[in-house]
């Protein structure tokens, strides 16, 4: 009895899914979709009851097929709109798979120099921990919290859009699938950081900054709870969703009935610069701009994501080049760009244009919708107050703490070239005060066959050199420093590292520095390097600025914490009452 | 200008399927005036309307009668006969009330026709 119930159960899944691949071809709408379909599935039902077809041909020859039904209910192609649905099942397709793409290009731009990887082009490497990973991390709350936002946005944004029984029904558990996924390359990524930069530990260990690396630990758990735990309610709602056939409860979650325009808008802020993704988001925000719908909640998070542009684009600092020549990289938009202060005050002004755009938008058409612009206080009840307030304690847990800056500066070295060493002269500047966390590394890419085949032994192999760091104020505090070192120290047997193709690859740790900084200033490292044996070798240094008061969050994280508690106690999108004698006249 | 055979075709076969679209409902609404199953109801929409455009399947049947069902034109209950789950449908009261005013614009329409080839004879 129950085998027979699973066969015409499947039956009836394979039948509707030609159908709604058949309605999709010929361009019926999403809501003709959905009520037909739901619709038919009676019929599936009372047909299948009655006759009990063996199999799908069978049921087809005699129920009719897919094309039929479509005939005998004067469903006609239409080229338009079979191309308008063509492109929706492109966006859908485009969403889900930007993230693992996304994901698996920075793992290459997350080697050890980022000028390692032509896909650095493509996204640098802010998925990159490396030190981070220890040390409060940069951008990885609001990266990996865009990212969650915005699976979850697509799977809110498709959920009601298909009866269950569509094809396109199938992408809900991709996006979930999607979730799960990040929530497995989060923990990948920091369990990655603290394997490959055990060196960077171990200085900060020994350099009494413990503290920092135990903040770095219940910093990377709380966040990875966040992501388990909703990932979690994610699928028990889903699954409950798919066995009950009806509408997901809503409201009980931070990131339920929120619109998904804003939250790309939101996304090009938290992920730092890269052409490919900026204009990828923005691509997404102008298609997802006309499929959204316009809610009070939507009006509150675009705004806050328009004007998170504006925080973007002063977020990097770094200076270039043989001279004290310096110059800012902003983001705008998702897109890197280091162009002058005028430019910076045009895309201030767009900005602020593209707000009040939005805004005026939104409140005509809540207006028009008779909603209220404005969320009224909601205290959550029984289940749902501890679950908002766990999920408050664990957000407020994974944003505290400093979110340093992040510089990871590589230069090129080539053995090709006639040139016996190399000299080379780098500066920053720094403009406010604050704690400097500066890692000097080389990295040497050795080949065991050098020259004509001529193999070196691993006692020849060592790096000679010289470096230092100086620090020159630039206000009003007068305070220099010189610290200076050698590559030389260092030899082939203490460098850690791994073997790719024929190639052996090392990260040799040189200097591990902290210090306070009272006021603005520029840093500059030099260095000579000799070439001796190595057939490649990048040194580099990677610097992390965290703000004078290490446990305040920056505002990105202040906006999270504020948008969580503003979606888990406020009640959003309420219909204004209207009482029956009052004159509708005009409403259209 | 004259219609070719192929411009004729495409038109009888349109005006047959509206034909068909619009007088099938109506038609099982007549139908269940008593108490039939679904493939009773099927077989005397097949003896009635031989030659539909596009032919009828048995899906548009049962199709038919879930739309009525969910607009609550027709009741129903289900019967085991012979260890089969049959689905008995029946008009109800909003199903007669609609099969009234059909039936009130059918004669109507009927009339109207007859009228209009009465004309064209004179």
């Amino acid at each position: 009895m129950r085998e027979k119930t699973m066969k015409a159960n499947q039956i009836k899944k394979k039948y509707l899914r030609k159908l709604s691949m058949e309605l999709i071809k010929r361009g019926a709408s999403n809501d003709k979709i959905k009520t037909t379909l739901d619709e038919v599935s009676f019929s599936v039902d009372d047909y299948i009851s009655e006759f009990k077809p063996k199999d799908l041909e069978e049921f087809i020859n005699k129920f009719g097929s897919s094309e039929d039904f479509c005939d005998n209910n004067s469903i006609i192609r239409s080229k338009v709109a079979s191309i308008g649905q063509t492109f929706l099942i492109g966006l859908m397709i485009s969403s889900i798979l930007v993230i693992p793409i996304l994901s698996i290009v920075s793992l290459f731009s997350i080697s050890l120099l980022p000028n390692a990887s032509s896909f650095a082009l493509i996204l640098k490497g802010w998925f990159n921990l490396g030190i981070n990973g220890v040390n409060s991390g940069y951008g990885i709350i609001g990266t990996i919290f865009g990212l969650n936002v915005f699976i979850w946005m697509l799977y809110q944004y498709f959920k009601d859009k298909f009866s269950s029984y569509d094809i396109r029904e199938s992408v809900k558990g991709a996006i979930l699938g999607l979730y799960w996924y990040l929530v497995v390359f989060c923990l990948y990524l920091i369990l990655d950081s603290y394997i490959s930069h055990y060196l960077v530990i171990q200085d900060m260990w020994v350099h009494n900054m413990e503290s920092l690396v135990l903040e770095g630990i219940v910093r990377w758990i709380s966040l990875e709870c966040v992501l388990l735990i909703t990932a979690i309610f994610y699928t028990i709602k889903y699954k409950e969703q798919y066995r009950m056939k009806e509408k997901v409860k809503r409201g009980s979650y931070l990131i339920d009935k929120t619109g998904m325009l804003v939250v790309v808008f939101i996304l090009t802020g938290f992920i730092s610069a890269g052409p490919g993704m900026g204009i990828l988001m923005l691509a997404l925000g102008i298609g997802v701009f006309f499929l959204t719908k316009f809610t009070s909640k939507a009006w509150f998070l675009g705004l806050i994501a328009i004007l998170l542009q504006l925080g973007s684009l002063v977020t990097k600092m770094i200076g270039i080049g043989h001279t004290d020549q310096y110059f800012r990289i902003w983001i705008i938009f998702g897109i890197e760009t280091n162009k002058t202060d005028d430019y910076l005050i045009f895309i201030a002004i767009l900005a602020v244009c593209l707000a009040i755009a939005w805004s005026v938008i939104c409140i005509k058409k809540l207006k028009k919708s008779g909603h209220k612009l404005l969320p009224r206080l909601r205290v959550p009840k029984g289940k749902n107050a501890w679950v908002s307030i766990g999920l408050v304690i664990l957000t407020l847990v994974a944003v505290l703490g400093t979110q340093p800056q992040k510089v990871l500066y590589a230069s090129t070295f080539n053995i090709n070239e006639e040139v016996t060493y190399y000299e080379f002269d780098q500066s920053f500047k720094f403009q406010s005060m604050g704690k400097l966390s500066i890692s000097i590394y080389t990295y040497i890419e050795e080949s065991s066959l050098y020259n004509n085949g001529t193999i070196i032994e691993e006692t020849n192999r060592h790096l000679a050199g010289s470096w230092y760091l100086m620090w020159t104020p630039t206000g009003t505090v007068f305070r220099t420093f010189r610290i200076e070192g050698n590559f030389d120290e260092y030899t082939t047997p203490s460098y850690s590292g791994n073997h790719l193709n024929s190639y052996d690859q090392f990260n040799v740790s040189i200097k591990f520095i902290s210090l306070r900084i009272n006021g603005s200033g520029i840093l500059r490292y030099h260095l000579i390097l000799y070439k001796e044996n190595m057939t490649r070798i990048f040194p580099y240094l990677q610097m992390q600025y965290s703000a004078v008061v290490p446990w305040f969050p920056n505002w990105y994280d202040i906006v999270i914490f504020v948008c969580v508690v503003a979606f888990l106690f406020f009640e959003w999108n309420e219909k204004i009452l209207q009482t029956l004698s009052k004159n509708k006249k005009g409403d259209d | 200008m004259a219609v070719d055979e192929h411009d004729e075709d495409i038109l009888l076969k349109k005006w047959r399927a509206q034909l068909s679209k619009g007088v099938l409902e109506f038609l099982v609404l007549i139908l269940l005036q008593k108490e039939r199953y679904g493939w009773d109801i099927l077989q005397l929409v097949r003896s009635l309307l031989p030659s539909t455009e596009p032919p009828l399947t048995d899906g548009t049947i049962y199709n038919v009668l879930t739309r009525l069902k969910r607009k609550s034109l027709v009741t129903y209950q289900n019967k085991t006969v012979g260890g089969r789950v049959r689905t008995y449908y029946c008009l109800s009261e909003k199903g007669k009330e609609l099969l009234a005013v059909m039936n009130k614009n059918w004669k109507h329409l009927f009339a109207s026709i007859s009228e209009a080839g009465e004309l064209s004879e004179k």
